[in-house]
């Protein structure tokens, strides 16, 4: 769909619409600006399309969430209508940058072309090498790490932390040995970004749900244990006190950010300058704390340096 | 002076003398009375005097005991905070995950936060007017050392170990208690118990400033005040309040009764009173204080009487003569006055309580309607009721409430367990978060859907709907709610969730489910590399035959008893499915090697082979099967779908009971099945069809005596089609119709024409579909023929198949009878390759049995095919039915049916089919042109 179709759809008057496309061709021509940019095109249009995909409190699915409040902020700082796009784990990246490509471990192909769907993907996005192959990332919005979990009656018994996280994650890839892992390919739960492979005894079992049902899957006994992020970690937790269990960590702590196509330094920078002013002010900390009221007390070392 | 006189004088002195005397015995009597009636006075003032200071420190005693209930009203509240806090989710979630071994560092961590956050809650929640309660909260393990400090920054006591020093003793009781830091701290202590062991101890610190403002809340005078001193005699400062006056040793003061003292001050010394009460269940009292002025005014009681003893003396001298006259009226007056005075008091009293009594009835009387209003409300309702007094843990419940669980309205008690140990363990924690989330102020009311043990010993779904009756501080001491059984319509919701994704009949998955799976299935195996799956698709064959004959119950027990049969032969995670009639899916996870579905095919074929038992009749049923394997060129379930069913129709079509691999070549040939399709439509219009004859012959005589008509169709480019291909597709098209029609009006057209140019008559037999019989108006069409023909309606037979008769049409039976009457034959084709029992053909308009060509091709092979035949030429023979035989090949079929006596046949051996110039030709030849037989 082209944008010019969109605002139909919006449906902005025709005439107020002539006038937009008439002021923004003027502004293009005089200004001498040969083509323009996706900013422009965001402008012109009005909205901004926030792709998104229903991911612990990030996005909860029903209208709301830590990610959704933040760009529906940066669209009212851009003046424009904010537009929620839901779309999947497989497809996120495509539908921001038009490229199809193919994941394996940190490696990635360009595959063919799909239509651009959104301006920008917010909905918890770890920064991984590969996806950074693919898009450009803001300023951390958050910050995550991947943990071992296990049903509370499994015998792979919660780990002694060292002080040292690479040794921890070490020590906890061991106690996989022999057990099933269930993870999910096109996240931050894929096994192979941890070099987790099926050897001495491992059974990788890739997810079809959601993130959010992984949990559940694990108490349903489709697996022995699961890589889960730390926010879905943190909710599970809550919900089923008793029931699972954390052993230990996988990885370091990585950022989570906002993915912009490579064709939008200027949105991007946009995003950057509008995250900064709202983490000055408060209201970035007050958002956090209203879909994640424990975590900046819990992870300190992220939130105050801010 | 006369005698008389002075003796009138003596009279009148001793008169006056008496008088004198008696008045002043009279007066000196007067006196003594005044006296003793003035000393009488004074006592009395000085009793009531008395009485009624004690009765204002009593009062003011009273005042006090009345605070302290409310002090410790106060405590118990703050008991109650803790011991809540105690049962918190948070605490149990932290302890829960402590006891999995989870480590500070992953997740435990988290729920020590949330526990801290959950305190921190408490203190800002909790609040009199403006000020918050509590001033620190902390949780001390069992070694006394604090797990958390509300004090101490999130997270640093548990981690550095750091925290605040001077915490309280661990105590394992609940309480009150105070401990000794820069004063003494007055706190609230609950233990913590998880699984019944010891695990530690919620401290909660008070701010006594808080019971100053809000609950003695009374003006603290200059000199008078309340104040709340500990056991040890530590008096807690208040702070908005008069710096509190130097008391004495509370601690020597007995409880109760008013101890008298004297301040010294800035100005002159200030005598005192002072009050003490406990309060009861904690180690506090409270001591009130006040100037024994305010309750004894001016004089005490001892100085009035000095006073007023003196006065009356010197007055009495005075007065005693006024005193003597007066002293009645006096009296009398100050009895009148203190009369008027009680009189008034009196009435203003009655006053008073007329208006109490009015009020008081006012009040009962709106309480009455309350309660009759919902005693009817309750009585109407479907619902049952229940009324939680939480302060004294009782509930009430309703009549009704009792009723949905099965009990009579004695069977339950009032304890909150009646209802909570009745509910189903996996809805029970669920049942308390929302209550107690309810209980916190988090939810605007209390809805949920639980199971419930009835009384017969069965769970039924209810739904509970409630609301907290809160204080002025938000805390919940009531809370109602109603409970309604929708156990119906939660078993209607489970029933239309498995119908939308359940074969009704089998019970198994239906297609939308199936496809769901196999969709789930196909996104697997394109991640995972190498990774497929087996699709069949399997039809049972000749089950229409099963379904014609012993009707459609039979064939939905025969559908159900394989259904069962192939659960038989899957894995748990493989998947089983009905598309619907006589179609089955299975799909099998992660056998994509060839061999490995062959083997489970052919599995399927044995678990199936067996003989079925169906209403006393013994059905052998075999499946044709189709398999496809999955592969990542497939875009959808769909798609696998297809390739399976097409691969069906190939094992049908080789001849049934048997399994095939789908390969990509029978894709294109049923795309070529499809084109046949639009062939055969285009091919009535361009008449590409043609009929064919084929003598039936009397075997006794080898005399033709009629045709049969067959139809042939000449396709323009895959040439002669055969009828076994085409003739199913046009009844499953409907083009039936019209090609049936054509077929009949072009043999009767025939045979006319043959007639007239000299053959001698022949009966023709011309097969009609059991489509064809359903239309409405065939008997109409067949007259039309005949007539616009001119055939005669005694050389025409009509071939029909049992499935015909099976029905048993009422209308189609009668159109028989008619056609019969008409002269035309109804010959019963394909004859003993159903399954019905032959009493049915008792009765039926039926001329002559055609034997399947099966059994005769058998003939000589088979002894129960030789069986056979001989059966059916007897049964035909004890019916009055001709018997014609069919595909008769060779002499000794043909011997052996003579020998059998059987009346006609067909076949290759006498001729084939021919078109009608090569007929004619061989018509015209006949050596012995035989008549037609009836």
């Amino acid at each position: 769909m082209t944008r010019y179709e969109k605002k139909g759809r919006h449906g902005i008057h025709a005439a107020v619409l002539m006038v937009v496309f008439a002021a923004f061709f003027f502004t293009a021509v005089f200004s001498g600006t040969a083509c323009a940019t996706r900013m422009d095109d965001i402008k012109k249009a009005g909205t901004l399309r926030h792709l998104g995909i229903p991911y612990a409190n990030f996005v909860t699915g029903r209208g709301d969430g830590m990610d959704v409040e933040l760009i529906t902020l940066f669209a009212r700082q851009l003046g424009v209508k904010y537009e929620y796009v839901k779309t999947d784990w497989p497809e996120i990246f495509g539908d921001l940058t038009g490229k199809q490509a193919t994941v394996k471990g940190n490696e990635v192909e360009i595959v063919g072309e799909t239509k651009i769907r959104g301006d920008l993907a917010a909905t918890g996005i770890t920064v991984l090498p590969w996806r950074e192959k693919l898009v450009d990332f803001s300023e951390p919005t958050f910050t995550n790490q991947v943990w071992l979990v296990a049903r509370a009656d499994s015998p792979v018994k919660p780990i002694k932390p060292s002080g040292n996280i690479p040794k921890d994650c070490a020590v906890v890839k061991k106690l996989i040995a022999g057990h099933s892992l269930m993870g999910k390919t096109g996240t931050c739960i894929d096994p192979s970004l941890y070099a987790i492979q099926e050897k001495d005894g491992i059974k990788i079992q890739y997810f079809a749900g959601s993130l959010n049902e992984i949990a559940p899957a694990l108490l349903n006994r489709d697996a022995e244990l699961a890589l889960l992020d730390v926010p879905d970690a943190l909710v599970a937790l809550q919900k089923w006190p008793g029931k699972i269990k954390v052993i230990g960590p996988v990885s370091d702590f990585q950022d989570m950010s906002v993915a912009f196509g490579k064709d939008a330094p200027e949105l991007r920078q946009a995003f950057n300058r509008f995250l900064g002013q709202i983490k000055k002010d408060g209201t970035y900390l007050a958002i956090v704390k209203k879909y994640y009221p424990f975590v900046p007390d819990y992870l300190p070392q992220f939130f105050k340096k801010k | 002076m006369t005698p008389a006189p002075e003796k009138a004088l003596r009279l009148e002195q001793g008169k006056l003398k008496w008088f004198a005397r008696r008045q002043i015995l009279a007066t000196s009597a007067a006196g003594v009375g005044l006296l003793v009636y003035v000393s009488f006075l004074l006592i009395t003032n000085y009793h009531s005097a008395i009485s009624i200071q004690q009765n204002l420190v009593e009062m003011r005693r009273q005042e006090l005991v009345q605070r302290t209930e409310e002090l410790r009203n106060f405590f118990d509240d703050r008991k109650e905070d803790v011991a809540n806090l105690v049962l918190s989710r948070e605490v149990a979630v932290f302890f829960e995950n402590k006891a999995l071994g989870m480590s500070m560092e992953y997740g435990l961590g988290q729920s020590l936060v949330a526990m801290r956050a959950s305190f921190i809650r408490l203190m800002q929640r909790k609040k009199m007017g403006e000020d918050t309660i509590y001033s620190r909260i902390v949780f001390i393990d069992p070694g006394g050392a604090p797990l958390i400090d509300t004090d101490s920054p999130a997270g640093s006591v548990a981690r550095d170990g750091k925290s605040k020093p001077c915490y309280p003793p661990a105590r394992r009781k609940e309480g009150i208690f105070t401990a000794w830091q820069d004063g003494e701290e007055m706190l609230v202590s609950v233990p913590y118990e998880f699984k019944n062991a010891y695990s530690g101890q919620i401290i909660a610190w008070i701010k006594p400033a808080v019971i100053y403002d809000h609950v003695l809340r009374r003006e603290q005078a200059s000199k008078s005040g309340t104040y709340i001193v500990s056991g040890k005699g530590y008096i807690y400062e208040p702070q908005t309040a008069p710096r509190r006056p130097d008391l004495p040793d509370i601690a020597a003061l007995t409880p109760g009764r008013p101890h008298e003292f004297v301040m010294e001050g800035p100005g002159k010394p200030v005598a005192m009173i002072a009050l003490r009460v406990p309060v009861k269940g904690t180690p506090f009292f409270l001591v009130h204080v006040f100037p024994t002025q305010e309750v004894y005014g001016k004089l005490a009681p001892r100085n009035q009487l000095v006073g007023m003893g003196v006065a009356a003396a010197a007055i009495f001298a005075a007065l005693v003569l006024v005193l003597m006259v007066n002293i009645k009226s006096m009296v009398l007056k100050a009895r009148l006055d203190e009369s008027a005075l009680r009189e008034r008091d009196i009435q203003e009293k009655n006053r008073q309580l007329e208006a109490e009594i009015n009020e008081r009835r006012q009040t009962e009387r709106s309480l009455r309607e309350s309660e009759e209003r919902y005693a009817l409300a309750s009585q109407a309702s479907n619902a049952g009721l229940w009324d939680w007094d939480i302060d004294k843990n009782e509930v009430h419940y309703s009549v009704r409430w009792k009723a949905l669980l099965g009990y009579g309205e004695d069977e339950i008690g009032t304890g909150v367990g009646e209802w909570l140990d009745r509910v189903h363990p996996s809805d029970l924690a669920q049942l308390k978060i929302e209550m107690n989330s309810h209980l916190d102020g988090l939810t605007a009311h209390l809805q949920n859907e639980h199971r419930v043990l009835r009384k017969d010993g069965t769970y039924r779904w209810m739904f509970t709907r409630a609301v907290a009756v809160r204080n002025e501080d938000g805390r919940a001491y009531r809370m109602c709610g109603s409970e309604s059984d929708v156990n119906d319509r939660k078993e209607a919701e489970e029933q239309l969730r498995h119908g939308a994704f359940y074969d009704g009949l089998t019970d198994l998955p239906n297609r939308a489910l199936f496809m769901d799976r196999l969709g789930h299935s196909l996104r697997r195996a394109r991640r995972e590399e190498g990774r497929s799956c087996a699709v069949f698709f399997i039809d049972l064959d000749r089950f229409k035959v099963v379904n014609d004959s012993l009707g459609h119950i039979a064939g939905d027990k025969l559908l159900k008893e394989t259904a069962r049969r192939l659960e038989g032969c899957v894995r748990s995670c493989d998947t089983i499915a009905r598309l619907g009639g006589d179609e089955f899916v299975m799909l099998f996870e992660e056998t994509g090697d060839v061999e490995a579905a062959k083997a489970i095919a052919a599995r399927i074929g044995e678990a199936l082979a067996a003989p079925f038992l169906i209403e006393g009749s013994e059905i052998r049923c075999s499946a044709s099967i189709g398999i496809a394997i999955t592969s990542p060129d497939y875009a959808g379930a769909e798609e696998v779908l297809r390739d399976a069913d097409i691969t069906m129709y190939r094992a049908k079509a080789l001849g049934r009971a048997r399994y095939e691999v789908f390969d990509p070549s029978m894709r294109l040939e049923a795309a070529a099945l499809l084109h046949l399709e639009n062939d055969l439509r285009r091919a009535l219009e361009s008449d590409e069809f043609a009929v064919h004859y084929q003598p039936i012959v009397a075997l006794g005589t080898g005399a033709t005596t009629g045709l049969e008509a067959l139809t042939r169709w000449q396709h323009p480019r895959r040439g002669l089609v055969s009828p076994g291909e085409f003739i199913p597709l046009a009844e499953e098209t409907g083009l039936i119709v019209p090609l049936g029609e054509w077929v009949l009006r072009t043999a009767c057209s025939q045979m006319k024409a043959w007639q007239d140019e000299g053959i001698a008559p022949l009966r023709m037999a011309v097969n009609i579909s059991t489509v064809q019989l359903r239309q409405a108006n065939f008997f109409d069409r067949l007259m039309t023929i005949l007539k616009e023909t001119g055939m005669e309606p005694g050389l025409l037979d009509m071939e029909i198949t049992e499935s015909v008769l099976m029905d048993r049409n009422e209308q189609v039976i009668e159109m028989f009878h008619k056609l019969r009457a008409l002269g035309i034959r109804i010959c019963l084709d394909d004859f003993g390759t159903g399954y019905s029992s032959l009493s049915y053909l008792k009765g039926l308009p039926i001329d002559v049995l055609k034997i399947d060509g099966s059994f005769t091709r058998n003939l000589t092979s088979d002894k129960d095919c030789g069986k056979i035949v001989e059966t059916i030429v007897m049964l035909g023979r004890s019916l009055g039915t001709d018997v014609i035989a069919e595909c008769i090949e060779t002499d000794r079929q043909l011997d052996c049916l003579k020998a059998m006596d059987c009346g006609s046949g067909q076949g290759f051996l006498f001729s084939r089919p021919v078109d009608e110039k090569a007929m004619k030709a061989l018509l015209s030849a006949r050596p012995d042109p035989a008549g037609p037989q009836k």
